[in-house]
């Protein structure tokens, strides 16, 4: 055997330096479409298949993108092609058919006689008409990728992964205070325990999320948990895996010091340690014993960030009737209806509020079930018109693709009605054109499916993977099932019909008229006139959604937010109080690692605050006048509380309005001091004499009274929607905090600091983690992410919406202005003027698009009344929207319709007679 | 055992794109990407292989002991897997032989009856 020179062959191969364009894309679907051969094939041949198409590709790409995207096209049809004619052969072999060639078609015998020969015809027709395969398959597939993004968030959102047992007998319990505007704040310990004398429920649970500096293990840091009632597992159905769940009687102070912990956990944190059970962890300095492992399935979905759990001890602390910390779910009593529950708990709330006034008043139980709980109310209305879009995207889509079959199918008709003269049965030419559909949809779908892909990347990418429900989104079997679904019904909607009209022709009809007449005139153009007007329509009520979001989201980015945000770095401390018992402790380490962080270079200002602006969740407390009895606060008189330094107001860049800021001189030996926001003021001062009156924060009575030194400008609500909430702030010297944050304000890029102050906090304290370094302007981006996300799909539905709807518009008239050529002709040869076949055909079009018009604002305004109260600066009749969309829509749908009217005005009547 | 006429006789006529294959390995064992441009230069791109319909091809040659693997030792890509590389068998050759003598009986008979293209329905 002589081996070939093989200098030559090599240096035949192509340029493997630079990859061309789109080879990415192409290797993808290629191994993705492989997927679908036949074993033996794949197994034999996969790798040399890809290898082999990778180069053939280089190589036409060298002679140019066309000729590239030539040889994808081709070659990836005929490996679908080989896929389903290998299958189709495995099978017929398996049932004891010849497995060799293809049987001679012939009509006659079951219904799928032949069906691999038509399979082949199909592919091989398809081939030879690349341009209208490439037309359909991308607007099948922008269509396919869209719905099956929508698909795993509507999944997710129906039923969200939780852990729990019996989720149609949960119920989810939550505080409202309406004065306060809280629509579903936690609730606290005594209400809890109270609450469970209500007869529908037979038991309730408390959670609340912790996060704890873990040691004892590898290196310290800080993991995600939650204390947790003891009964915490058992309401929910869930046993440990190993070991055992809590004892009631570890809520007891001092006698809670047992750990639950999750598999993972286990598995990474503590290195499947066999001896795990009985294992002591240092929890914020204080010791644990591990009593059990959790299974697997504890972590899903938001339960994912908890590692440990703790038993949640009912101390002093946690007895507190007004700290409303708690999320409680509770278990439906044998037999009794979530509606009972509500009443029960609710009734049970009010008796609370007359036997507690004082921490109680005006704050009710509102009981929600497993699905509201879930998902609130706007995700529920922003999915469910979601779904409707991307079903909308789907409709105009087949609208176009019908209309494209249709065009084609005419254009066939002589060779369909040959067939049939020859003695083909109607069914087999039906067949043939379904056929070819669907392989065209099937092909969609996997190019749909590479597409939600990306998607799905660029989603995360877009939010930084802050939003847990697009982390959960990627293709599985259940998505697979999904778009081959579409793939598979989507031809019964855009090709049945066409196929089955096509077919239906007498053969000396269609072979006289040339496969030019087949058009019956008034009721076909009528029929495809109403098809655009339902694409238009859907794409006008599409595009109004999409205008009206985007409006509110720019409205809320151009929000004014109380302070300058560029170059500020942020970054959280948490001190374990078992390392800094003191207050005096605590106070020296925030101090120092401010003045160290102070002295780095490019470092302009430094301060600390224990809630950053715009991320919330400041305390509400109660806020008490001295000497003001004329019940203008009342007892409900609540501000937001936060503490700071001295820096605070220069660092963020607000100004002091009236007094003055805080000074070194406000620490624990000072008078004590308080500043308010100017939202306070208006709120409870109206007098405005706000400047050394005194005030006390929280219910404690013995806490000194506050003298008020300055006023300072509102900082924005985190709800957008909502007024400035009034604000108190406190020195830290008076009050220090265990965890308090760094605003750091740069002269420079913000990256390089980064790694300088963790170096300069270690120095302080080695083992002290930093968390959550960000930009307050990441932190606003990242407040934003999740709406902003949603409002891009929303916007890019609408925007292939649009797309696909005027090139509806434009492929309808062009292809009535091919089919009535002649007869323009005619009209032109007797003496219409051009002006006038230009007005004609225009009108005809638009005539079709007005309609559209009309129905679409009147789907668009019922849709966009569900967006009510979920716009920020918009009104769901938003006359910018409800203009603007219409004229848009009106005009690009002109010149689609103009650009054939154009065509048939230029026509030369003589030419246009002498075809034939 | 040598394989017999009536063994040969079964796998004709030979599908051009086999015929094509064949002759491409008659010249030593190549690979893929060899056959495809081999071909493509024999037949000045009238003949264009996909990989898929290569490989089903070869698949089918290589069952019905026409054309056999080989793994080229020497050979290997540029991100060190080996390649695989296709040669001719015996029953290769002779099948590829025997072919090409039917299609000379078919000329051949062609070219006795005389030019063919002026006498459209005679």
């Amino acid at each position: 055997m002589t081996r070939a020179d093989q200098g030559v062959r090599a240096a035949e191969a192509p340029d493997w330096e630079r990859p061309p364009a789109g080879l990415r894309s192409y290797r993808a679907a290629y191994a993705l479409l492989s997927q679908a051969l036949p074993h033996s094939l794949r197994r034999d041949y996969g790798d040399d298949m890809l290898r082999l198409a990778d180069a053939l590709y280089r190589d036409a790409a060298q002679r140019g993108r066309r000729a590239a995207l030539r040889v994808a096209a081709t070659s990836l049809m005929l490996l679908l092609g080989h896929a389903v004619g290998g299958r189709w052969q495995q099978i017929r072999s398996r049932f004891g058919a010849p497995s060799t060639l293809p049987p001679v078609p012939r009509d006659g015998g079951g219904p799928l006689r032949g069906l691999h020969h038509d399979i082949r015809l199909g592919l091989r027709a398809l081939v030879r008409d690349p341009g209208y395969a490439a037309l359909v398959i991308f607007t099948l597939a922008l269509a396919i990728s869209v719905n099956s993004t929508m698909f795993p968030m509507v999944r997710l959102l129906l039923s969200p992964p939780v852990p729990f047992t019996d989720i149609d007998t949960l119920v989810f319990p939550y505080s409202r205070n309406q004065e306060l505007n809280r629509q579903r704040a936690g609730m606290s310990l005594p209400d809890m325990l109270d609450l469970q004398a209500v007869p529908a429920i037979e038991a309730l649970t408390a959670q609340r999320r912790e996060r704890f500096l873990i040691s004892g293990s590898e290196e310290p840091a800080r993991v995600g948990g939650a204390a947790v009632s003891t009964n915490y597992f058992d309401l929910l159905g869930l046993q440990p895996e190993m070991g055992r769940g809590f004892r009631p009687e570890e809520s007891t102070p001092g006698n809670d010091r047992a750990l639950l912990i999750t598999w993972s956990s286990w598995e990474n944190r503590f290195g499947g340690d066999p001896q795990i059970l009985g294992r002591e962890v240092l929890l914020d300095g204080i010791a644990h014993t591990v009593v059990g492992v959790l299974p697997e399935r504890v972590e899903m979905g938001s339960f994912r960030s908890i590692e440990l759990y703790r038993p949640l001890a009912h101390d002093e602390a946690a007895l507190q009737r007004d700290r409303r910390d708690l999320y409680l779910i509770g278990r439906l009593a044998e037999g009794a209806t979530l509606q009972q529950a509500q009443d029960g708990l609710m009734a049970a709330s009010l008796e609370l509020q007359s036997v507690h006034p004082d921490s109680n008043d005006s704050w009710q139980v509102v009981t929600l079930g497993f699905r509201e709980a879930m998902v609130g109310p706007n995700a529920a209305v922003v999915f469910s018109l979601m779904s409707a879009a991307v079903v909308f995207v789907l409709l105009i889509a087949c609208i176009n693709v019908a209309n494209l079959t249709l065009a084609r199918a005419t254009a066939r008709r002589r060779e369909l009605t040959v067939r049939v003269a020859l003695g083909a049965r109607r069914w087999r030419v039906v067949r043939q054109l379904l056929i070819e559909s669907t392989l065209l949809a099937l092909f969609a779908g996997g190019v749909g499916l590479l597409l939600t892909r990306f998607i799905f990347q660029g989603l995360v990418a877009l939010t930084r993977g802050r939003v847990g429900l697009f982390n959960e989104l990627h293709i599985d079997g259940r998505m697979l099932l999904f778009a081959l679904l579409l793939s598979l019904t989507t031809p019964i909607l855009f090709a049945l019909g066409p196929a089955l009209r096509a077919s239906a022709g007498d053969l000396s009809t269609a072979l006289k008229s040339g496969g030019r007449g087949a058009s019956s005139g008034r009721t076909e153009r009528r029929r495809r006139g109403i098809l655009v007007g339902a694409q238009i329509t859907l794409a006008m009520a599409l595009l109004i959604l999409a205008s009206l979001s985007s409006r509110s989201m720019l409205n809320l980015l151009s929000i004014d937010l109380g302070f300058d945000g560029a170059n500020l770095l942020t970054f959280q401390i948490e001190l374990p109080r078992a390392n800094y018992s003191t207050d005096e402790d605590v106070g020296e380490f925030f101090v120092a690692a401010r003045d160290e962080i102070g002295a780095i270079p490019g470092v302009r200002d430094v301060a600390i605050v224990s809630h950053r602006p715009i991320l919330g969740g400041e305390p509400s407390l109660r806020l008490s006048i001295e000497d003001q009895t004329d019940g203008l606060t009342g007892d409900s008189a609540m501000a937001a509380t936060v503490v700071i330094d001295p820096g605070f107001f220069e660092t963020i860049g607000t100004s002091i309005a009236r007094g003055r800021g805080f000074e070194a001189g406000d620490d624990e030996t000072g008078v004590a001091v308080a500043i308010v926001s100017l939202a306070a003021v208006d709120r409870y001062w109206p007098d405005g004499n706000v400047l050394g009156s005194r005030i006390r924060v929280g219910t404690d009575t013995t806490a000194p009274w506050r003298q008020v030194v300055g006023v300072v400008a509102d900082l924005r609500n985190p709800d957008a929607n909502l007024p400035p909430e009034p604000h108190v702030y406190l020195p830290f010297a008076q009050n220090p905090r265990m965890a308090m944050s760094f605003l750091v304000r740069t002269s420079g890029s913000l990256e390089q600091f980064a790694s300088v102050v963790r170096e300069r906090v270690w120095q302080i304290d080695p083992l002290q983690p930093i968390d959550d370094f960000r930009t307050m302007q990441q932190i606003r981006h990242d407040d934003f992410g999740g709406d902003l996300a949603v409002i891009g799909l929303i916007a890019f539905f609408g925007i292939v919406a649009f797309g696909l709807a005027v090139a509806g518009v434009y492929g309808v008239v062009s292809y009535s202005v091919g089919q009535r050529r002649r007869e323009n002709g005619v009209r032109m040869a007797v003496g219409a003027r051009r002006q006038d076949v230009l007005g004609m055909v225009t009108r005809q079009g638009l005539t079709h698009v007005l309609a559209g018009i009309v129905v679409g604002l009147a789907l668009g305004l019922g849709m966009a009344r569900l967006l009510v109260g979920m716009l920020y600066g918009v009104t769901t009749s938003d006359p910018t929207t409800f203009v603007g969309v219409p004229l848009l829509l009106l005009g690009v749908g002109l010149v689609a319709a103009l650009i054939p009217a154009r065509r048939a005005a230029r026509l030369d009547p003589v030419d246009t007679l002498r075809v034939d | 055992m040598p394989p017999s006429e009536a063994d040969i006789a079964e796998l004709l006529p030979v599908h051009p794109r086999d015929f094509h294959i064949l002759l491409t390995l008659l010249d030593g064992e190549c690979h893929g990407y060899g056959i495809v441009k081999a071909i493509e230069r024999r037949t000045s791109n009238q003949l264009r292989l996909d990989p898929a319909n290569l490989y089903r091809a070869l698949q089918r040659l290589t069952l019905s002991g026409l054309v056999r693997d080989t793994d080229a030792p020497d050979a290997h890509d540029e991100d060190g897997r080996k390649r695989r590389y296709h040669g001719i068998t015996e029953l290769g050759r002779l099948t590829l032989e025997a072919e090409a003598e039917r299609m000379r009986g078919l000329a051949d008979a062609v070219q006795v009856r005389g030019p063919v293209a002026s006498s459209g329905k005679s």
